[in-house]
């Protein structure tokens, strides 16, 4: 009987949605709504579950250690800062200090993520000199003319040029990069359809498996 | 009040004629004028000042009054009983003419009215200047304010004219000059005091017999016990006027009597020095020839001998009874002067034994002749005339007189000399105590006192400021700014000469040019203002309304004053220009014979509508030419007049109206339903041969991925990370549960975790089937860990890299599981159940199910930077697959992209090689779609590009 109703809701939901196809309507609104509705429900109710609710139960229970209980008392009190942004606000400026602890901690992981597992990475990827001295022919080809399409790509974001334009070589540079950025483009959209069209696909697999299911119920 | 006896209205007493009917006053009872009038003495007044006969017995024609009330300028500025009969005798006349045929009516004077000085003999007539018509008698000797009445008496006298009312002695003289009058006829007609004279009685003899006759002031002269006229000596000082005195000389006074006290002069022929030493006497000219030649009056204006160089000395500048003598003058002897004499005067020459300045002081008429100063107090006589009589030869006993009267009287004194100083104070009133003692009573404000009392206050201050001619005091003030001398100031412009030196005026006189002369007795300041006129006209030509009239019509006689003084004057003209002279006198140019001479405006029309008259001639407009305009340029007109007035509409931008268009809707459901029709085909229908027969490619990702997984020590868990929605489910999914097959089918240790929310949901589901499906995985046992949600995305990563023991305080059901030492055992791998010492090295490996690049930027950024060595597995649908090609340079970075993968890594699995059939063959469909959708999007870019729109590049 499960599988029965969530797949009727899944169909009915899904049919919802395409709708769209047609006409803006108010079952694909209703559709939208449910989804994002649904889905920041359960995350509210994840996160607290998740962060609010082992350390307060551990509280209660007086099992908490005095580890959870100092991190629980600092939560207490960014918590009781971040709370002067409603009411009055009198005392508002004193959310600033949890919201700087929040965004300096996280900037400070992305910039240093970012560095070390991102950029270094990429650009030795990219000036791969191990492959230009592989034994494999195509690997030294392919090594070549990702640079080369690199720099082409990079060259063809000229900011500050004449008006006519870049004129010969470079006119032709520009054009090729423009064109390799239209090939990538191309292919993320590719990429793109691939998984909507599956996702298409897939749902209405479900749909065919759940009317197969319900006519093996009927 | 005077009442007038036509009207009976009752009239101001200052008024002369009536206001209502416009009759003169003047012929009402004389006890009804008021007795502080000046002029018009009663009967009271005349019995203490008697007037002169031939001022008494003017009696103005019966048509005069009504004319006179026409004539602006007597009426209104001026008194016909002031004016001396001659004057006045002309007044009707030129009323009539501007009055005309209902003035003509009236009797008009005679030209027999006119005294003979005014006239012109016949024999004279053919050489003046400007001669007129024979019939026009006297027309070419008067002046223009005077032709009009020669003009009126063309036609008949009547008898009842004003012959009657003139008195004899001027009626004598109007029936011709060549006619000389008998010693009968002058009894007859010449008043007693001229007819004494005339008979050579002295005066002694005049006062005995004649006192009923003579004038008061006369009567005086001769009653008074002291008046010796002759002697000079005993004579009292007020008991004969000045200008009478003058006439001393002529019984018999000796030449160089010395000057008499200021006090003796009339103010207005006061020198102002006063001073005996400084008057020039009359010894020193030869006067008495002069006397015996030419009257004076006669020999005054000698306008043919001035050179007509100077405009201003012309005949026509000057009234004719001023030009009168100019005829014989240059050449007059004794009999010329006989000739030209009136009778009644001739008795005056004739009886005259004194020096020649005397007897052309007797010449003149009384009224002329000037009081002097000078010992022989002959020479300031007739100095109104000075200026013009100082040519040698029968002339120059005017000349001396008149340069005598410069020097003593105070309108015909030298400029330059102070002489007009005291002159000028008296008629400021300032030394009005003498002055007014020696004015006739008749040229006196008021009737002085009874007695001729020189010390009476009430006469000389009245006659102080009033005494003097003001049309000849007018120039004061503008000769005074102008030489700087106040000399200049007593005397009328015209009449302004320059002052030869004191010690010899008459040589210096005589010794002049006559362009100088000219030049010296014309040249006076500009006209003043009216203003300043008002209190310069003489009382016998003020009427006693114009002290209260308006300031602008005093400063000249009525007579005058009908001339605007601002008249420009004619072209060389420039001394008259600035003169306050009637038009007559600016009048340079003589009549062309047989045209009768130019008429004084003054004469033609009334006042009122002579300042009316424009001054200068109304500008005329040029016509402006008549424009025809095309019809074409008319609508043209019509049309830009239009739109000059019409508002500009705004343009207002109207959106076109949306056009509801089906086809994009269309197209987009047909593109829809076509996918769908495609994806239905390849899940309902059988397996399409996509790979065309043959078999497919193996990816290196999943055979790599594959082996690795077989490699993998079974002791080792492995971390399965679920970042992925429930949007990439039908990818993933695939993915995850072919990778968790291959895991499970090997009994590897599984700790499941997430950092998103919906990851965490999917997690659990995955974690309930996995342990449903294998006993290893059981609930309770230790091949299996979930852990949960753990919040904070990258923040969770950093920790779980740096503190991977410290994920198992909290599992996906809040319990620590850091206390359970064989989870911890089993997790970590050979911890020793020490939650703190599980690091991520002990990990056989990390599967991140994400479908985002972000989450695998997070976790290789994270955990796989912190362990590297650890191997990492990412499972992302094949939108994420080429964005995290970039990440996979390691080797210990794999990845499984999409279905395609999870099918190769699963196996055979029909429904899902049917799935990824389907999306292999809506794929297809969808590029189909494009290419045919770019086809006229290509063609609409061009025609863009054509157009000039910017590439996209550009924009």
């Amino acid at each position: 009987m499960g599988p029965l109703i969530g797949g009727g809701i899944a169909t009915v939901l899904t049919l919802l949605v395409l709708s769209r196809a047609i006409a803006d309507n108010i079952a694909y609104r209703l559709a939208q709504h449910a989804l994002v509705g649904l889905a920041l429900g359960y995350a509210a109710s994840a996160l607290v579950r998740a962060t609010i609710v082992p350390p307060v139960r551990a509280l209660i229970a007086g099992t908490a250690t005095i580890e959870q209980l100092v991190v629980l008392l600092i939560s207490v009190v960014l918590l009781a800062l971040f709370l002067t942004r409603f009411g009055r606000q009198r005392l508002s400026h004193l959310a600033n200090y949890p919201l700087a602890l929040l965004f300096g901690v996280g900037a400070a992981l992305a910039l240093l993520g970012a560095v070390r597992g991102t950029l270094a990475p990429q650009i030795v990827d990219t000036m791969r000199l191990p492959g230009l001295t592989s034994p494999d022919i195509t690997a030294q080809i392919g090594t070549a003319l990702v640079a080369a399409l690199t720099l082409t790509t990079l060259l063809s974001f000229m900011y500050a040029t004449r008006p006519g334009g870049p004129k010969g070589l470079g006119r032709m540079g520009r054009a090729t990069g423009r064109g390799l950025i239209l090939a990538t483009f191309g292919v993320f959209l590719a990429a793109a359809v691939t998984t909507y069209i599956a996702a298409l696909a897939g749902q209405l697999n479900a749909i065919i498996q759940w009317i197969n299911l319900l006519l093996e119920s009927a | 009040m005077i009442t007038c006896q036509h009207c009976g209205t009752s009239n101001p007493s200052t008024s002369i004629v009536c206001q209502t009917c416009g009759q003169v006053l003047a012929d009402e009872a004389p006890t009804q004028r008021p007795v502080t009038t000046t002029t018009a003495a009663t009967a009271d007044t005349e019995d203490a000042f008697p007037l002169p006969d031939w001022l008494r017995d003017i009696d103005l024609p019966s048509p005069a009054p009504s004319a006179v009330v026409e004539s602006p300028a007597p009426t209104q500025n001026g008194s016909t009983n002031d004016l001396p009969d001659w004057l006045l005798a002309d007044t009707p006349a030129v009323e009539a003419t501007a009055r005309g045929p209902e003035m003509e009516e009236r009797p008009a004077p005679a030209l027999d009215d006119l005294p003979d000085w005014l006239r012109v003999p016949p024999s004279a007539t053919a050489s003046a200047p400007a001669t007129a018509p024979a019939d026009t008698q006297g027309d070419y000797e008067l002046p223009a304010w005077l032709r009009d009445t020669a003009s009126v008496n063309n036609q008949p006298p009547s008898s009842d004219g004003g012959s009657e009312e003139l008195p004899s002695w001027l009626h004598a003289a109007s029936e011709g000059q060549d006619q000389s009058p008998s010693l009968q006829q002058e009894g007859e007609d010449l008043p007693t005091w001229l007819r004494a004279v005339a008979s050579g009685e002295d005066e002694a003899a005049t006062n005995g017999g004649g006192s009923d006759e003579l004038p008061a002031w006369l009567q005086e002269v001769t009653s008074s016990p002291s008046t010796d006229l002759r002697d000079g000596t005993g004579q009292d000082e007020y008991a004969l006027p000045d200008w009478l005195r003058d006439s001393g000389p002529v019984a018999g006074a000796t030449p160089a009597r010395q000057v008499s006290p200021p006090e003796e002069l009339p103010s207005w022929l006061q020198d102002e020095r006063g001073g005996d030493t400084q008057l020039p006497t009359v010894e020193t000219q030869p006067q008495a020839e002069s006397a015996a030649e030419l009257p004076p009056w006669l020999q005054e204006v000698d306008i043919p001998t001035v050179p007509t160089a100077a405009s201003d000395t012309s005949p026509d500048t000057l009234p004719s009874w001023l030009l009168e003598g100019d005829q014989p003058a240059p050449t007059n002897g004794a009999g010329t002067e006989d000739a030209t004499l009136p009778p009644w005067l001739d008795e005056i020459a004739a009886a005259a034994p004194a020096p020649a300045a005397d007897t052309s002081s007797n010449a003149l008429p009384s009224w002329l002749i000037e009081p002097t100063t000078s010992p022989a107090s002959d020479g300031e006589n007739g100095g109104f005339f000075a200026a013009t009589d100082r040519e040698a030869g029968p002339e120059q006993g005017i000349a001396q007189t008149i340069e005598l009267a410069g020097d003593g009287g105070g309108w015909g004194q030298n400029p330059t000399s102070g002489d007009t100083v005291a002159f000028d104070e008296v008629a400021r009133g300032q030394n009005s105590t003498g002055a007014d003692a020696e004015l006739p009573y008749w040229l006196r404000d008021e009737p002085p006192a009874t007695t001729m009392d020189s010390a009476s206050p009430p006469v000389a201050d009245e006659l102080s400021a009033t005494d003097i001619p003001e049309w000849l005091r007018a120039d004061e003030a503008p000769a005074q700014a102008t030489s700087g001398s106040a000399a200049t100031a007593s005397m009328p412009a015209w009449l302004d000469e320059p002052a030869p030196s004191e010690a010899e005026p008459a040589t210096a006189l005589a010794a002049m040019q006559p362009d100088e002369e000219g030049a010296r007795v014309y040249d006076a300041p500009p006209p003043k203002p009216a203003t300043d006129q008002a209190a310069t006209l003489p009382p016998w030509l003020i009427d006693a309304d114009e002290a209260s009239g308006p300031a602008t019509s005093g400063g000249l006689p009525t007579w005058l004053q009908e001339t605007p003084v601002a008249e420009p004057s004619a072209p060389g003209n420039d001394f008259f220009g600035n003169l306050d002279l009637p038009a007559w006198m600016h009048d340079t140019s003589p009549p062309a014979a047989g045209e009768q001479a130019a008429v004084p405006t003054y004469l033609e029309v009334p006042a009122s509508e002579a300042e009316v008259e424009p001054a200068v001639a109304p500008l005329i407009t040029p016509a402006q030419p008549t424009i025809t305009r095309s019809a074409e340029r008319l609508d043209a007109i019509a049309l830009l007049e239009r739109l000059r007035s019409t508002p500009v509409v705004e343009p207002v931008r109207v959106a076109p109206p949306v056009r509801r268009s089906w086809v994009v809707p269309a197209l987009q459901v047909l593109a829809v339903v076509v996918i769908i029709a495609a994806l239905l085909l390849a899940l309902l229908g059988p397996r399409l041969p996509l790979n065309l027969g043959y078999a497919p490619q193996p990816r290196p990702g999943a055979a790599a991925v594959a082996q690795r997984l077989q490699a993998l020590p079974s002791d080792r868990p492995v971390l399965v990370a679920y970042e992925w929605d429930a949007r990439r489910a039908a990818e993933l999914r695939p993915l995850a549960t072919t990778v968790l097959a291959q895991l499970t089918a090997r009994q590897l240790p599984l700790i499941f975790v997430s950092t998103d929310p919906q990851g965490s949901l999917l997690m659990e589901t995955d974690v309930r089937g996995v342990s449903v499906a294998n006993a290893a995985y059981a609930a309770g046992s230790a091949g299996l860990v979930n852990l949960g949600f753990k919040p904070g995305g990258i923040i969770a990563l950093a920790g779980l890299s740096q503190r991977f023991g410290g994920l198992f305080a909290v599992d996906a059901r809040g319990q620590d599981l850091r206390a359970d030492t064989a989870v911890i055992t089993r997790m970590c791998g050979n911890s020793g159940g020490d939650a703190n010492r599980c690091r991520l090295e002990q990990l056989g490996m990390i599967m991140v199910l994400g479908d985002e690049q972000s989450d695998v930027q997070g976790w290789v950024e994270q955990v796989h930077a912190a362990a590297p060595a650890v191997p990492m597995l990412f499972a992302v649908p094949s939108e994420v697959g080429p964005q995290v090609r970039p990440y996979l340079t390691d080797d210990q970075a794999l990845a499984l992209i999409g279905l395609p993968d999870a099918l190769q890594l699963g196996g055979t699995n029909d429904a899902l090689a049917r799935q990824w059939d389907a999306t292999t063959l809506g794929a297809a469909v969808f590029g189909v779609l494009v290419l045919f959708g770019s086809v006229p999007a290509a063609l609409r870019g061009r025609r863009a590009r054509k157009r000039g729109a910017r590439d996209v590049w550009d924009r």
